[in-house]
């Protein structure tokens, strides 16, 4: 009895070792066919169309960032007027242009590929420079947005500009030092 | 049958020995030694060219020590450039696709840049000389695709009428469906005179993609002519993507930086020379031709 068991039990052993084999054995026969196919390319069509789909998404964001650079020059020259008749006090709206300022030009530096380095970090608590006052920010403000959309017109969507990066950089200070004033 | 073996490698033996013999030819195109000229195209993570970054940012180095930059100059610069359109009979089909590129390159050209456009098949000839020109006259539109593919004497060609240019950058377009069937030069020699020029080569593959032996070797051999010269390989799947490539290209060579710098050793002894830049900024690729050959003193 304990004979036969056991047989059976060798039996099923094997047909479960082969079965198991033979599985494997029918996966591994076709890697290239199966590996081909996973790597084959979409058909040209499909690609041109994706391809066409990328170029008129890059102008759109290049559109969009130089209309960026375009409002950044007219807050600041409204911030400037602001300030004059309010006798170099910053009134709320004002506050609130600043914000937008600030939301526009990060948005512009990041789709340069720009960002804050340590260095930045330190001398932002410190303000741009000591002794800055606040009109003198401002009139800063609106010369580094101008240096700014001057550069990103100059640059195309096929390229990028440090330039443009480090005066973001330097829009961005002076906004943010205005704005804890 | 017997026969037309025979005669096949007769004839094969005959072609050879013709290859043989042209390659041998010594034919150098000289370049003033006492200056290495560098153009070097510095990108970002997503491949645009990258603009404004200034001398200090940079350092050449030879044969892996550094050396002293002599001059620096940046997008200002004009260049030259030549067009080689491939007429050989392989690109029937494509041959309006690559005229309408062509175009797409002259028309982005700046006032000061220069190109001229050559087509090759069996022969290579000069469909317009050098120029700031953005119209083609009739042999342009002339073209029709016939023969075989001498690429490597298309590029040593246009290499050497590049080496007589007084611009610093230049570059050569190649649209190729494939690689050479029929010149005299090897791919080799091309290619030294290409770097002994201070050109950069991109090449743009315009075969169909399919990915047979074949085609892997022909796309090699022109992936090949763009990493070692500093230039760029571009696989496009043709129409809005081809017009954009050349763009692109037309583009990047107006933003390159042109550096130069005197080497230690100016012995000539024929030896080759690594060549790396580096730029001190994160996340930049920069691509500039990998070396250069001594010239060899007589």
């Amino acid at each position: 009895m304990l004979k036969t068991v056991f047989h059976i039990f060798l039996t099923s052993v094997f047909i479960l070792a082969g079965s198991v084999l033979v599985s494997a054995q029918a996966e591994d026969r076709f890697p290239d066919e199966h590996s081909r196919r996973r790597e084959a390319p979409p058909p040209v069509g499909v690609r041109e169309m994706l391809e066409k789909m990328r170029i008129d998404k890059e102008k759109k964001d290049y559109d969009e960032m130089l209309a960026r650079g375009e409002d950044v020059i007219k807050l600041a020259d409204q911030l400037e007027k602001s300030l004059g008749d309010r006798g170099g006090q910053l009134s709320e709206a004002d506050r609130a242009k600043l914000q937008s300022i600030e939301k526009d030009v990060k948005k512009i530096r990041s789709e340069l590929g720009g960002n804050d380095d340590a260095d930045d970090e330190a001398k932002e608590t410190e303000g741009p420079s000591g002794g800055l006052t606040v009109s003198s920010a401002v009139s800063s403000l609106k010369s580094t947005s101008a240096a700014l959309l001057q550069e990103l017109k100059q640059s195309s969507r096929f390229s990028i500009s440090v330039p443009a990066i480090e005066a973001s950089n330097a829009t961005l200070k002076l906004a943010r030092f205005l704005l804890r004033k | 049958m017997i026969y037309v073996r025979l005669i096949t490698l007769l004839l094969a033996i005959a072609a050879g020995c013709v290859s043989i013999v042209a390659q041998g030819e010594d034919e150098t195109i000289k370049v003033d030694s006492s200056i290495v000229i560098l153009n070097a195209a510095v990108t970002d993570a997503s491949g645009k060219a990258v603009r404004g970054l200034d001398r200090s940012k940079f350092t050449i180095l030879e044969d892996g020590v550094a050396m002293p930059i002599k001059t620096f100059d940046t997008e200002d610069l004009p260049f030259a450039a030549a067009i080689l359109l491939d007429a050989s009979g392989s690109m029937q089909d494509r041959m309006s696709l690559a005229r309408a590129a062509a175009i797409e390159f002259l028309n982005g050209l700046r006032a000061g840049d220069n190109a001229a456009v050559y087509k090759f098949d069996s022969k290579v000839d000069v469909l317009q000389d050098f120029s700031h020109s953005r119209d083609l006259g009739d042999r342009f539109y002339d073209v029709k695709a016939d023969g075989m593919t001498a690429l490597n004497d298309a590029i040593f060609r246009a290499a050497g009428d590049l080496s007589n240019r007084p611009e610093k950058r230049r570059a050569i377009i190649v649209l190729s469906d494939g690689a050479d069937t029929f010149s005299k030069k090897s791919s080799d020699k091309a290619l030294k005179a290409a770097m002994a020029a201070n050109v950069m080569i991109y090449t743009v593959d315009m075969s169909e993609k399919d990915m047979s032996g074949a085609r892997v070797q022909d796309r090699g051999a022109l992936k090949n002519f763009a990493e070692k010269s500093g230039g760029r390989f571009v696989e496009t799947p043709g129409g809005a993507a081809l017009r954009e490539a050349f763009t692109r290209i037309v583009n990047e060579l107006g933003t390159q930086y042109t550096l130069s710098y005197q080497p230690a050793n100016t012995k000539s002894d024929g030896k080759w020379h690594s060549i790396e830049v580096r730029v001190a900024r994160p996340n930049l690729t920069i691509r500039t031709r990998k070396g250069y050959n001594a010239p060899k003193g007589k």
